[in-house]
């Protein structure tokens, strides 16, 4: 374990220390047999956004948004304005005309606020002068608005006008947000999370808030809404906490969940900074069921109706995961500091599981930072719960050379993984592809009316 | 005795056959031929009773004083020749001049200068069995007789297939060769006639002198004495002119020449007196002299004078009778100087052929702008010229010396010019190259390349661009050509279809031409021909004005002269003076540089003049008339002479040109791999034959009709071929026996169609040879690692190969070996990288499909760097230092013959060439995938077991190979599509050794 926890991130480091990890060269389920290289950036990219069924912006610390088309890998547009590394970016669909626009919004170092037309590259809005930096945005589309998050809460309608904003509390600022209903706002901002309450009723608009949640022990990493009644935070030391999203309860506290959460569940605003530890939760993401946490270079799957444990496997990465995804067909997918995507796979656990000594609830054990000596019991104690299942690694993707920073999933279509190799790359099924370039290739056929 | 060589037909037995009409055959352009010779034997079936090893080069000449002899050989020494006697062979092939020459008329009393087209003949030795392809050219020298040298270039091969199969490319290979020879050797002999009027005029002026003095000699003695008391002070008061007196400049000539005499009387005077004297004169007179430029030559030469005509002095009397000799000397001085303006309008002239290209030197100058400041020497070939002359001291001449025949003849070097000599050599090697090896293996190279160009969809794969290179001249061409073929051009139309490009030789009705003069376009001047440039000139300054116009008049004389002798065809191929190119090629007035080199300040300073014509209507006939003399600047040069300067549209023309002459080969030797007749010209008015318009846009540079027959030949060549090749589309290939005159021989002057070779280039005796080297590489990888194969599979299927080494020659020997399993993924050559030492990056593996990998770390040391186990996975590794390959392992079958002939096949060619079949299977197995709607989309049961089908006697391994090529084959077609790698997840497998 010492040795996992010190070791290198290259790849090869993976293939000597944990023989188990190496899947080998034979990925008879991994479709992903293609793959094409997307240059643009000139530094770490970090935001990936889905505009629609083919479209996507990439975003990073060179402060451009580049619109990619995922078929062709084609760059659409380049938007340029950013003069610092972009901290957020969201895409914002409103109507207008009748016809639902999508825009990107982005998040700056430079303290600018920026409204971008992704068809055209134009810098629709713009806000500038910020008093602080945004480090998360969140968009309410059932009233038409959007929030910055930074030292304080700000609430903007479409046309880039301020409605309102909190007052201002400390200097650590919000890190992420989600809408909870009845127009109620989680914001997690240190090691508190806190309810903000949007008054829309008012002739003028506020926003102010009602309840400070102080029960984590250390910083709030990710903060997820699970479904319409939970939400979700993880904490630096690996405190996972179940939030109702009604009345802000604790439903569960170590492997507990308080009820509560609408809305949309995967605002990816994560803190990369901080990753010396092997407990933080760096990531949460959620089907409405079951929740996936990036618990230092590893990985666990919580029921958040069952509220039990699914699977977990401790190492699943040589080093900190940074992203995870729950696919459509059960897959679990997760990419980490070490460069690769793991694509993971939720199966019965024979009789004799996982031989790891090493189970999670180490880490929910203790709170402390060691939790190097937290096998023992509880382990045990999991081992018993029944239905227990392992993630089996069934493919993994080697490209980048740098962090994989976050992924995208278009589906059956393409995978978009971006990386601080300033590169991105699209994953594709090969056969797929084939299929439809002799397709397009016969088509071709027939306008040229034969060779 | 020497029994006269056979003559060979050049003939071809398919001149007359029906286009074939069997439906069902394949597209012409891609049907084989078959051997021309099938019937009788196998091509490897010839014995060979020769006496040399293998096909040389012979340069022989038939030299004045002992008749022919060899000159050289190429490649060199008695090793090619063996003991084949060359001595015997020379006395042969020029035992018969076949050349068409052309004497100017030999009006004004001038000698002309014959400008003679090469002459190409096929001649065999059967009882030596020995053919030779003999071009004969003839060189100038001044002391030769006619200023004549007839040279001849014999390509000798003991197969006469073989020369006759590629006769025209030979003929056109060995024209180059022959074009830069000449063109050396023009310079050279500019040059010689250059100091040899320089000699002339100087012994004009001692001449002069010396009739003077003995004019004053018939005086009383006491006049003299009397005047030797004042010759002091004369001789001073000369000198203080000149030294002073910047007027004595802008003296003429007459002035000059009388101050001259004055002085040569003085001094001649003072000669009496003592020599020592004089010669202290003489130091003093070094000192003082202000030398100009402009004068050097002239201060020279009356130094010179001075002391000469002193020596002469003191000597008997040299010449009997002054008078005669002046006269003759004068007339010496006209007649070369009309000479030297034939010599050196005569590549004016040409140029004004566009088809004509003169030799363009590699490295010499080029400046699209012309470079007007004279003072400044050409760097390179004028350079020297410009030194040596201005070095040369006049020498006096004799009329009676002229005629020496135990003088030793020049030899090649002399003749020549040493740069063009090398580069005529350069280019005969690589002919001998480029020619080499077996007629059945020069023709099926040539008929794959034909039908490679046809496999558009798949060649880009495997084959070496080299092969391909006429591919994209032939896109670059054919949209002028396809309109072109259309047009079913009647030759006996006497109508032309594009009257731009109608031009004639015959001088009838007056034309207006639009006479642009260094490219500006001046007043029209009406039948510029028919009126003597001459008229225009105003009269030189010079004494010997009335020669200089004399030989103007006789230069465009002689024009005229050779344009209207309508009889002889070959006057008209001679002179060139048609314009034959189509439309396409536009008339360019390439501004001449003028040279700087003081030459005897007598010429008139051509002028190119570009003709026009501007209307059409009124005649068939246009004059080309490529120079007027005009005099307003009487700068002297000979440009075109001596620096052949072309600008680089011209380059670019000549280029373009050559990829048309490719070509026009291929189409006519695909077929047949021999020449068939493709057009004819005629005038039904009698006239010479006239390049007729529509055909001229494909006629290869020097392809201009010019038989040797005569009209009544040619109107039945035409009845019977014209229903048969009613659609022109290559350049004349054709010279039938029965149609030539009497003659048993069939001569084929330079005129006639002349089509380079389709490997005539340069790169295809490097690529041959680049093909064995790669081939032997490969069998030698072969027998090195027992499981080749494996690393063959992975890159077939498109899987990076890299070779991990230490040392950097083993590693790219090895690249270079498995270049041949290597598809070209992109453009040529990108997917391969021989060395490198940088991490290896993803998108390296996008491009990269052959890598040449530095292991950087110390042999003993195992290790693979890491970027290489971090893409381990899309990565083929063979170690050479270790002997281990890891990659998946291939249990397929298809490319195991690659494999097969590790042990039988020797020769790395061959290896190469069998390689390439086993190779093109591969990939037309791939374009069916690629093609094979069904194989795609199982739509209907039927189809679907045609696709299982295909799929099942296939191995998986196989399949993945096919899939790789197919894909590559759909990219190429549909277009831009990105970049993207393809893999496998499949185990990968370590092999040793």
């Amino acid at each position: 374990m010492l040795r996992w926890i010190l070791g290198g991130r290259g790849p090869q480091g993976a293939v000597e220390k944990s023989a188990a990890l190496c899947i080998g060269e034979e990925q008879p389920k991994n479709c992903f047999t293609e793959l094409q290289v997307l240059k643009g950036h000139f530094d770490i990219v970090r935001f990936l956004v889905q505009i629609d069924d083919f479209r996507f912006a990439s975003a990073g610390d060179d402060g451009m948004v580049l619109v990619w088309n995922v078929q062709t890998g084609e760059r659409l547009v380049e938007l340029r304005g950013h003069t610092q590394q972009i901290t957020a970016m969201i895409s914002y669909t409103f109507i207008k005309g009748g016809k639902a626009h999508t825009a990107l919004l982005t998040a700056s170092s430079d303290r600018t606020l920026s409204l971008w037309d992704p068809d055209t590259g134009n810098r629709v809005q713009t806000v500038s002068d910020l008093q602080s930096s945004v480090k998360c945005l969140l968009v309410l589309n059932s009233v038409d608005l959007w929030l910055s998050g930074g030292n304080e809460l700000c609430v903007w309608n479409r046309d880039f006008q301020l409605q309102c904003k909190s007052v201002h509390h400390r200097d650590t600022g919000i890190s992420a947000m989600v809408e909870l209903p009845k127009n109620c706002i989680a914001a997690a901002m240190d090691k508190e999370i806190v309810i903000f309450k949007l008054s829309l009723s008012d002739p003028e608009m506020s926003v102010f808030a009602t309840r400070h949640l102080a029960d984590h022990q250390d910083t709030i990493r990710t903060l997820i809404s699970i479904n319409d009644s939970l939400f979700a935070s993880g904490s630096h030391n690996g405190e996972l906490i179940l939030w109702d999203a009604l009345d802000w309860t604790i439903q569960a506290y170590e492997l507990i969940l308080w009820e509560e959460a609408p809305g949309d569940g995967q605002s990816e605003i994560r803190m990369g900074q901080q990753k010396q530890t092997e407990m933080s939760i760096q990531h949460l993401t959620s089907d409405g069921e079951l929740v996936v946490a990036a618990v230092g270079s590893g990985l666990y799957v919580y029921n958040a109706v069952m509220k039990m444990v699914v699977a977990y496997r401790k190492i699943a990465h040589d080093s900190d995961v940074l992203h995870t995804m729950l696919l459509d067909n059960g897959l679990v997918m997760s990419c980490s500091e070490d460069g690769s995507v793991r694509i993971w796979e939720l199966q019965d656990l024979p009789l004799a599981a996982e031989p790891a000594s090493s189970g999670f609830f180490g880490m929910f054990g203790t709170f402390g930072r060691s939790g190097k000596q937290a096998a023992g019991a509880p382990v045990k104690k999991l081992l018993d719960v029944p239905g227990l299942r392992s993630l089996e690694l069934i493919g993994d993707l080697i490209g980048h050379s740098g962090a994989v920073q976050m992924f995208l999933s278009f589906g059956e279509r393409a995978l978009v993984t971006c990386s601080a190799d300033h590169l991105l790359i699209v994953w594709k099924d090969g056969e797929r592809e084939s299929q439809l370039r002799s397709l397009a290739l016969f088509e071709k056929l027939e306008e040229m009316q034969g060779l | 005795m020497i029994g006269s060589p056979d003559l060979l037909a050049f003939t071809t037995e398919t001149d007359f056959r029906e286009p074939p009409t069997d439906p069902f055959a394949l597209p012409e352009e891609l049907s084989v031929p078959e051997y021309p010779q099938s019937s009788e034997s196998s091509p490897w079936s010839w014995t060979s009773r020769v006496k040399f090893n293998k096909d040389f080069i012979l340069i022989a000449e038939f030299s004045e004083q002992v008749g022919p002899q060899p000159v050289l050989t190429i490649p060199d020494g008695s090793k090619v020749c063996g003991s084949f006697d060359l001595n015997h062979f020379s006395l042969r092939i020029m035992s018969m001049d076949y050349q068409t020459s052309f004497t100017g008329p030999g009006g004004a009393g001038c000698p002309k200068l014959n400008f003679v087209e090469d002459a190409k003949v096929v001649l065999g030795d059967s009882r030596e069995g020995a053919y030779a392809y003999v071009h004969h050219l003839t060189l100038y020298d001044l002391e030769a007789r006619g200023f004549v040298r007839p040279f001849c270039m014999a390509y000798v091969s003991s197969q006469e297939k073989k020369i006759m199969t590629h006769f025209p490319q030979l003929s056109a290979e060995f024209s180059k060769a022959s074009e830069c020879l000449k063109t050396g050797n023009r310079k050279n002999f500019a040059n010689e006639l250059d100091k040899k009027l320089g000699d002339l005029e100087y012994t004009r002026l001692v001449l002069l002198r010396e009739i003077k003095r003995d004019r004053l000699n018939s005086l009383p003695i006491s006049e003299i004495n009397g005047g030797s008391i004042n010759d002091g002070a004369a001789w001073n008061r000369e000198k203080q002119d000149k030294k002073g007196n910047s007027s004595l400049l802008l003296t003429t000539v007459e002035q000059k020449l009388k101050e001259k005499d004055r002085s040569v009387f003085s001094i001649e005077e003072e000669r009496n007196n003592g020599s020592s004297d004089f010669d202290k004169e003489q130091n003093e007179d070094d000192g003082s002299f202000v030398h100009v430029t402009s004068r050097q030559v002239n201060d020279l030469s009356e130094k010179n004078i001075l002391k000469e005509s002193s020596r002469l002095r003191c000597t008997s009397l040299r010449w009997p009778d002054k008078a005669a000799e002046l006269a003759s000397v004068e007339k010496a001085i006209r007649e070369h100087r009309s000479l030297l303006k034939q010599v050196t309008s005569y590549p004016a002239r040409k140029l004004r052929d566009p088809e004509f290209f003169p030799y363009e030197p590699y490295d010499a100058p080029h400046s699209l702008e012309p470079d007007l400041d004279p003072q400044i020497p050409e760097p390179g070939v004028e350079c020297s010229v410009f030194t040596y002359t201005s070095s040369h001291t006049p020498k006096l001449v004799s009329s009676s010396s002229c005629k020496q025949f135990d003088k030793r003849l020049k030899n090649l070097e002399e003749l020549c010019d040493e740069y063009f000599l090398q580069q005529a050599q350069k280019e005969l090697r690589s002919i001998e190259r480029s020619f080499r090896g077996d007629n059945s293996y020069l023709l099926t190279r040539q008929l794959t390349q034909n039908l490679l160009q046809h496999l558009k969809t798949t060649n880009f794969l495997f084959e070496d661009p080299c092969d391909l290179v006429a591919e994209s001249e032939q896109q670059f061409n054919r949209p002028q050509v396809r309109p072109l073929l259309r047009l079913p051009v009647s030759p006996l139309q006497s109508e032309p279809v594009s009257l731009e490009s109608y031009t004639s030789c015959v001088e009838m009705v007056p034309i207006k031409l639009d006479v642009a003069i260094n490219g500006q376009s001046v007043a029209e001047h009406n039948n510029i021909p028919a009126s003597p440039s001459c008229d225009e000139l105003p009269m030189t300054q010079h004494v010997p004005a009335e020669g200089d116009c004399d030989d103007k008049e006789a230069v465009s004389s002689q024009m005229k002269d050779s344009i209207s002798s309508g009889e002889s065809i070959e006057v008209l191929g001679t002179e060139k003076s048609f314009r034959t190119q189509g439309t396409h090629i536009p008339v360019e007035v390439v501004p001449q540089r003028p040279l700087s080199f003081p030459v005897p300040a007598l010429e008139g300073r051509r002028r190119r003049v570009a003709t026009q014509r501007a209307n059409s209507e009124d005649s068939i006939e246009v004059l080309s008339i490529t120079d007027s003399i005009i005099q307003d600047d009487l700068r002297a040069s000979y440009p075109s002479a001596i620096s052949e300067e072309t600008t680089e549209c011209e380059e670019k023309e000549k280029d373009r040109t050559s990829g048309q002459k490719d070509e026009s080969v291929d189409g006519n030797l695909c077929g047949t791999g021999e020449v068939v007749p493709k057009k004819l010209h005629i005038d039904c008015q009698g006239t010479p034959c006239t390049p007729d318009s529509p055909t001229l846009v494909l006629t290869p540079p020097d392809a201009c009709v010019n038989f040797a027959l005569n009209k009544v030949n040619y109107l039945d060549l035409y009845a019977m071929a014209g229903p048969f090749f009613p659609v022109v589309d290559g350049p004349l290939q054709l010279l039938q026996d029965d149609l030539s005159d009497c003659t048993s021989y069939l001569s084929l002057t330079s005129t006639a169609s002349v089509s380079s070779g389709v490997y005539g280039e340069k790169c295809t005796g490097v690529s041959r040879r680049k093909r064995a080297r790669i081939g032997r590489a490969a069998l030698r990888f072969l027998r090195q690692f027992p499981f080749a194969v494996h690393a063959v599979y992975s890159l077939l299927s498109g899987r990076t190969l890299v070779v991990l080494g230490s040392e950097e020659t083993i590693v790219r020997h090895l690249v270079s070996a498995l270049t041949i399993y290597t598809p070209h993924v992109g453009k040529y050559k990108e997917s391969i990288q021989p060395w490198t030492s940088e991490p290896l990056q993803i998108s390296d593996l996008l491009t990269w499909k052959l890598i040449g990998f530095n292991r950087l770390a110390p042999p003993l040391s195992s290790s693979t760097p890491p970027c290489l186990i971090r893409y381990g996975r899309y990565l083929s590794i063979l170690d050479v230092d270790q002997r281990t390959l890891r990659c998946p392992a291939y249990r397929g079958s298809l490319i195991c013959p690659l494999m097969e002939p590790r042990s039988q096949i020797v020769h790395g060619t061959t290896y190469y060439l069998y390689a390439q079949s086993v190779i093109s299977k591969l990939v037309s197995r791939a374009f069916l995938l690629t093609f094979c709607h069904s194989l795609h989309l199982p739509s209907s049961p039927s189809k679907r077991s045609r696709a299982e089908r295909f799929h099942c006697d296939l191995h998986d391994d196989d399949l993945k190979i096919l899939r790789f090529l197919s894909k590559l084959i759909s990219q190429r077609l549909s277009g831009s599509t990105p970049k993207i790698l393809r893999f496998n997840y499949t185990a990968s497998t370590v092999f040793k050794q």
